[in-house]
C-alpha cells in the first residue's frame, strides 16, 4: 500500500486517530510520519528513556571491594565494606564535614603507638590537606582564610611544577 | 570517688571495630557471616568463649537486651554472638552494625575506669585480630557517624525532679548545642521512662578519646547539678512527699503491676531515698529491681516459665519480696 499522505512510498505505518469517538486510520510512510510529527522513527520510540538509563550507569561507580554504591548508601545509612571508604573518599570526605564537622582523624599519640594493625592507604600530600582546609572554610564563609590558604595551595603548586 | 549515683545510673563506652577486608554486616550473606564469626572465634579463643546467640534460649536472648547487654539488632541477626569478661565488666557483640561492638559497664559516674578496661580488653583484640584503619578516617565504621575513634560514652541519668519542674527540654536542648545527644533508655525512639535518659557523644572523627571524655565529663556534672538544684526546689512540697511515700506504699503492697507503672513509681522512690526521705530503703537496691523487672529478667531469675498474663502478677511479686 502507498503512503495515502504523499503516495508515492510505500506505507509500513499506521497511525489510528480518534478523536470524540471518530476513529480516522492513516497508512504512512516513515518519512511523512515524521515531517506530520506522528514520531521521529521506531528506533527513537523509546530513546528518551534509553538515554536516561545509560546516562545514569555510567555514573554509580561501584566499590572495588564489595559492589556497594552511592545510592545503596543513601537508602540504608551505611557502607558496604572498608573499601567503600577509598572508593567514595571524595564524597565522604564532604559527608563527613557535614556529619562530624570534620573529615579527618587526630591523632591521639599514644593510642596510635598501641595499634599494630595499621592498614595503611595513600598518604595525603600537603596540598590535600590544604584543600580540605580550604573546603572547610568555604563552607563555613570565612573567606579571608580561605583566601590565605588558596595562595599557599598556588604557591605549592607552583612550586611542585619548578621541580 | 564521688560516682554521683544519687543521678547517675550508669556508664558505658562503646568502641565499634571492623575486620580489614570484609564487607560489613549489613552487606553479608550468611556464609560470610559465619567466616567473620570464626574469625573472631579463632583469635579469642585463647582467653574468651565466644558465645553464639543461635545457642542460647529465647528469655536469656531477651534478657540480656532489657538489661542492655546486646541490642535489638543483635538479637535478630544470624551468626550473631556475644563476648563477656565478667570480671571486667567487658562485653563485645559480634556482627551487630559492625563486626565488633565492644562495651565497657560501670556502675553510677565512673567513665576513667571504663576506659581503662576497654582499652586493655581492645588492645588485646588488636593484636589477635586485623582491624580496618586508615590514616585519614581512623577506625573505619559501616555508618559514618561513627568512624574516627569508633568511641561512644553514654551515661544513664536519672532525672526525675528537672522531669517534674518542666525543665527537662530547655537542658536538653543546651547540651544538645554542646555535641550531646539524649535518648531515652532504650536507645534512639525511646521515651524516658522512669525519668531515665541516656546522654552519650556525637561526634567520634577529628576528636580524641581524651577530648571525647572530657566533653561528656563536662556536660555529665553540669546536668547533675541541675538535677541536685531541682530537688532542692522540691524538697518541701508535700504534694511532693505524698508521691514519693504512695508510691513506695504501692510498691510493697501491689499485687499486679506493669513494667511502665512500676518504673513510674520506683523512679518516685529513688528521688525520695536522694532527697533523705525515704531511709529504710537502699538506693543500690531500687537500682537492681530497676533493671531487673524486664519480663524476661524476671523468668530468668525466678527460674520459672510463665505467660504473658502471669507477667504483671510475677513482677509485683518480685517487687514486694525485694522493696
Amino acid at each position: 500500500m502507498k503512503c495515502s499522505n504523499c503516495g508515492s512510498s510505500n506505507a509500513n505505518i499506521t497511525y489510528e486517530q480518534n478523536i470524540n469517538g471518530e476513529v480516522t486510520t492513516l497508512k504512512l510512510c516513515e518519512k511523512c510520519a515524521h515531517k506530520l510529527g506522528i514520531f521521529n522513527s521506531f528506533d527513537n520510540i523509546f530513546s528518551p528513556m534509553v538515554l536516561d538509563f545509560d546516562y545514569i550507569l555510567p555514573e554509580e561507580i561501584k566499590c572495588k571491594g564489595c559492589g556497594y554504591t552511592l545510592s545503596k548508601y543513601k537508602s540504608t545509612g551505611l557502607f558496604g565494606c572498608d573499601e567503600c571508604y577509598n572508593t567514595f573518599k571524595k564524597e565522604i570526605d564532604s559527608m563527613l564535614l557535614k556529619i562530624q564537622g570534620k573529615n579527618r582523624m587526630l591523632k591521639d599519640k599514644e593510642k596510635i603507638k598501641k595499634e599494630k594493625n595499621v592498614v595503611s592507604d595513600k598518604k595525603e600530600s600537603e596540598i590535600d590537606i590544604l584543600r580540605n582546609k580550604l573546603k572547610e572554610h568555604i563552607e563555613k564563609e570565612e573567606f579571608e582564610e580561605a583566601a590565605k590558604v588558596r595562595d599557599k595551595i598556588k604557591k605549592l603548586e607552583n612550586k611542585n611544577k619548578e621541580v | 570517688m564521688d560516682i554521683l549515683n544519687d543521678v547517675v545510673l550508669t556508664t558505658r563506652i562503646r568502641f565499634a571495630r571492623n575486620i580489614k577486608g570484609r564487607r560489613f554486616p549489613n552487606n553479608m550473606i550468611d556464609k560470610q557471616r559465619k567466616e567473620v564469626l570464626e574469625y573472631i572465634s579463632n583469635g579469642v579463643k585463647d582467653k574468651y568463649n565466644v558465645l553464639e546467640l543461635n545457642n542460647m534460649d529465647e528469655v536469656t536472648k531477651n534478657s540480656l537486651f532489657e538489661t542492655h547487654v546486646i541490642s535489638k539488632e543483635l538479637l535478630d541477626g544470624n551468626y550473631s554472638a556475644l563476648i563477656i569478661d565478667e570480671e571486667k565488666n567487658i562485653t563485645a557483640m559480634v556482627n551487630e552494625e559492625d563486626h565488633l561492638r565492644i562495651q565497657a559497664f560501670e556502675n553510677g559516674f565512673n567513665i576513667d575506669k571504663a576506659y581503662e578496661n576497654i582499652t586493655s580488653f581492645d588492645n588485646y583484640l588488636s593484636s589477635k585480630l586485623d582491624y580496618a584503619y586508615s590514616e585519614s578516617y581512623g577506625y573505619i565504621t559501616a555508618c559514618p557517624t561513627c568512624i574516627g575513634t569508633g568511641m561512644r560514652v553514654s551515661v544513664m541519668l536519672h532525672l526525675p525532679a528537672l522531669e517534674k519542674i518542666g525543665a527537662l527540654n530547655k537542658i536538653f536542648n543546651e547540651i544538645t548545642n554542646l555535641g550531646i545527644s539524649v535518648r531515652g533508655m532504650y536507645g534512639e525512639n525511646t521515651n524516658g521512662e522512669g525519668a531515665i535518659y541516656q546522654i552519650s557523644n556525637q561526634k567520634t572523627l577529628g576528636i580524641t578519646e581524651q577530648d571525647i571524655i572530657e566533653q561528656v565529663k563536662q556536660v555529665t556534672n553540669y546536668v547533675v547539678k541541675q538535677e541536685r538544684k531541682a530537688r532542692d526546689i522540691l524538697k518541701d512540697k508535700l504534694e511532693v512527699k505524698d508521691d514519693i511515700f504512695r508510691s513506695y506504699g504501692i510498691l510493697k503492697n501491689a499485687y499486679i503491676m506493669s513494667k511502665k507503672e512500676a518504673m513510674r513509681l520506683l523512679s518516685n522512690v529513688r528521688m525520695g531515698i536522694n532527697m533523705d526521705e525515704i531511709k529504710d530503703i537502699e538506693l543500690n537496691k531500687v537500682d537492681k529491681i530497676i533493671k531487673n523487672i524486664g519480663k524476661n529478667t524476671l523468668r530468668k531469675n525466678m527460674k520459672e516459665h510463665f505467660g504473658r498474663e502471669q507477667e504483671n502478677v510475677k513482677r509485683a511479686e518480685y517487687i514486694r519480696e525485694n522493696v
